[in-house]
């Protein structure tokens, strides 16, 4: 608990920006694109739909045309900044420790390596909620202001599948994290892995694949198969859960027994 | 006090096709205080983290209070205080902050020497440590490895960054904590320091244990360095001692170098014979000690 009280301490800054950044956002952007939805920005709607930008978004015109398709699409992108923020946080949680050099002194106290590890991954996973929190908040206010009428049951759905998707480049990011402690560029790296998982996503509704859908957490969580649906494809939630585990466990026996990195 | 704080056994550690440690075999009494000298590069850094768990030997083995080093390292931990040779410590934390946080990790209350040893180590617990001079961070470093009052003591090129005054003070810290039964491992490249010291020293050489001698032993066998110049010329003959080594000198034999281990006052006294214009006489450096006097 103490290691977990100092790195949130460590990390406030950082976790709040990006938990305000991500709720006013949300906040200020809904009602913005919920403006398009007059009689003329159909048109642009439907001059869309004639090109692949809705299929590989994942979402049909008459689906983005509506309330929550709207927030589900705004959200889809939110998610590309969100794993950026859960990659990068999962990353640089350990390897902040060699490139600033302070692994020596962390290492060498009165706590063993499976303390650390659970203390800077709860840590990671308490930021992510704490961002998620805030973003669904921010949703739900501007849902509830700019909006009525709205199915709450999906709505919350969507506004979780974003802290899922953090979550899950968060676990991903403790492994590279730990597996590459000398990285002195994690926000390259995540939004490089980030970029590429949303290219996945996008080709493989382009060429209708499902097979590679699975490699990229932004196919688990569409908003317009939420919606369709009621839930989560549970083929999808149980292939996130089990790579998160993966990632995990990968992370968590690597950083058991590898050489600590120092800075020289 | 003979129960044996550190012992190593065999300990060797490689980087890949890189040489880190080999073959490592010595102990430490409790109590005692322990140096531990090499030049730079000669694994003496390598030694230490493999006895604090931070790296995985090779090879071979280490325990401290009898327990392993390497399944054992957060148990171990908590009787010791580590200094690391380069400063580790979060920047954007304020002096106080660090220090709180090791009493934190420690479990303990060391308000009152945390205090003590600030103020006689002169340092400003208020100043973020990002805005600290090297030596000022170094402070930080001895007053935390200090503060929880550990039954051991490593500490890795200590001084680097201190100023004279403040050395001493740290030094007398040292010899207090010592003399209260503190075992210290002390490694340094500065042989000068490690004989004001230390009870014993070892002596690490390209990864391997050159050789271990009591201080005292040291002191007796040591070698001076003599450099001189005459007005006229110095015949190799002239000298007639025991205990010259690696004679070197100029085309013309007016001016000489040598290694000496042997009675000072016959060298002084053949010195008075010549016409000196310069002489020098000094401790040989580490490197001259490997080279003359274990090579």
């Amino acid at each position: 608990m103490v290691i977990l009280k100092y790195e949130l301490k460590r990390h406030r800054t950082y976790i709040l920006g990006w938990a305000i950044a991500l709720a006013l956002c949300i906040f200020l952007m809904t009602p913005t694109y919920y403006s398009f939805l007059d009689a003329a920005s159909v048109e642009l709607f439907e001059t869309m739909g004639t090109t692949d930008f809705y299929r590989s978004v994942g979402v049909s015109m008459e689906y983005l045309t509506s309330p929550l398709g709207i927030y589900g699409f705004l959200t889809s992108f939110f998610m590309i900044a969100s794993g950026i923020f859960g990659m990068h946080f999962g990353i640089s949680i350990h390897t902040r420790e060699c490139t600033e050099g302070t692994s020596e002194y962390l290492f060498t106290k009165p706590f063993p390596r499976k303390a650390i590890y659970w203390a800077k991954a709860l840590t990671v996973f308490v930021g992510v909620a704490i961002v998620g929190a805030a973003y669904l908040l921010a949703s739900l206010f501007a849902m509830a202001i700019f909006r009525s009428g709205t199915p709450w049951g999906e709505f919350f759905l969507i506004a979780l599948s974003l802290t899922l998707v953090t979550l899950f480049f968060a676990a991903m990011g403790l492994m590279v994290g730990v597996l590459f402690s000398r990285n002195r560029s994690p926000l390259l790296t995540a939004g490089l892995v980030v970029f590429v998982e949303y290219c996945i996503t996008s080709f493989s509704n382009i060429v209708s694949n499902r097979a590679i859908s699975f490699l990229s957490p932004y196919s688990f969580f569409g908003a317009a198969e939420i919606s369709k649906a009621g839930f989560y494809d549970l083929r999808y939630l149980g292939w996130c859960v089990l790579l998160f585990a993966l990632f995990l466990v990968l992370s968590y026996g690597v950083f058991l027994k590898k050489d600590i990195q120092f800075r020289s | 006090m003979s129960e044996q704080a550190i012992v190593l056994n065999q300990l060797t550690k490689h980087y890949g096709t890189h040489r880190g440690i080999n073959d490592l075999s010595f102990s430490v009494n409790e109590g005692e205080f322990f140096g531990f000298i090499g030049p730079n590069g000669a694994g003496k850094s390598t030694t230490i983290r493999t006895l604090m768990g931070l790296i995985h030997p090779s090879g071979g083995n280490a325990s401290i209070f009898g327990l392993d080093c390497q399944t054992k390292a957060s148990v171990i931990a908590r009787d010791v205080g580590y200094l690391p040779s380069e400063n580790s410590y979060y920047e954007n934390m304020k002096v106080r902050d660090l220090l709180q946080y090791t009493a934190d990790l420690y479990g303990m209350d060391c308000e009152t020497k945390m205090y003590e040893l600030s103020e006689r180590l002169n340092l400003d617990l208020t100043r973020k440590i990002a805005d600290l001079s090297l030596g000022n961070k170094k402070k930080v470093g001895i007053v935390s490895a200090i503060m929880t009052s550990p039954k051991l003591l490593i500490m890795d090129e200590p001084t680097s960054g201190l100023d004279p005054l403040i050395q001493q003070a740290f030094y007398d810290i040292l010899k207090e904590e010592n003399s209260r039964g503190t075992t210290i491992f002390f490694s340094s490249h500065v042989l000068s320091e490690v004989q004001k010291l230390c009870d014993r020293v070892a002596i690490l050489k390209e990864g391997k244990l050159v050789g271990i001698q009591s201080i005292k032993e040291l002191r007796e066998s040591g070698y001076k360095k003599v450099s001189l110049t005459a007005k006229t010329t110095i015949p190799r003959d002239f000298w007639g001692l025991p205990g010259i080594a690696n004679y070197t000198e100029s085309p013309d034999k007016t001016s000489v170098s040598f290694m000496y281990n042997g009675n000072i006052t016959a060298i002084i006294d053949k010195l008075h014979l010549l016409h000196l214009d310069d002489v020098l006489l000094e401790e040989p450096s580490l490197e001259e000690i490997f080279m003359h006097y274990y090579a």
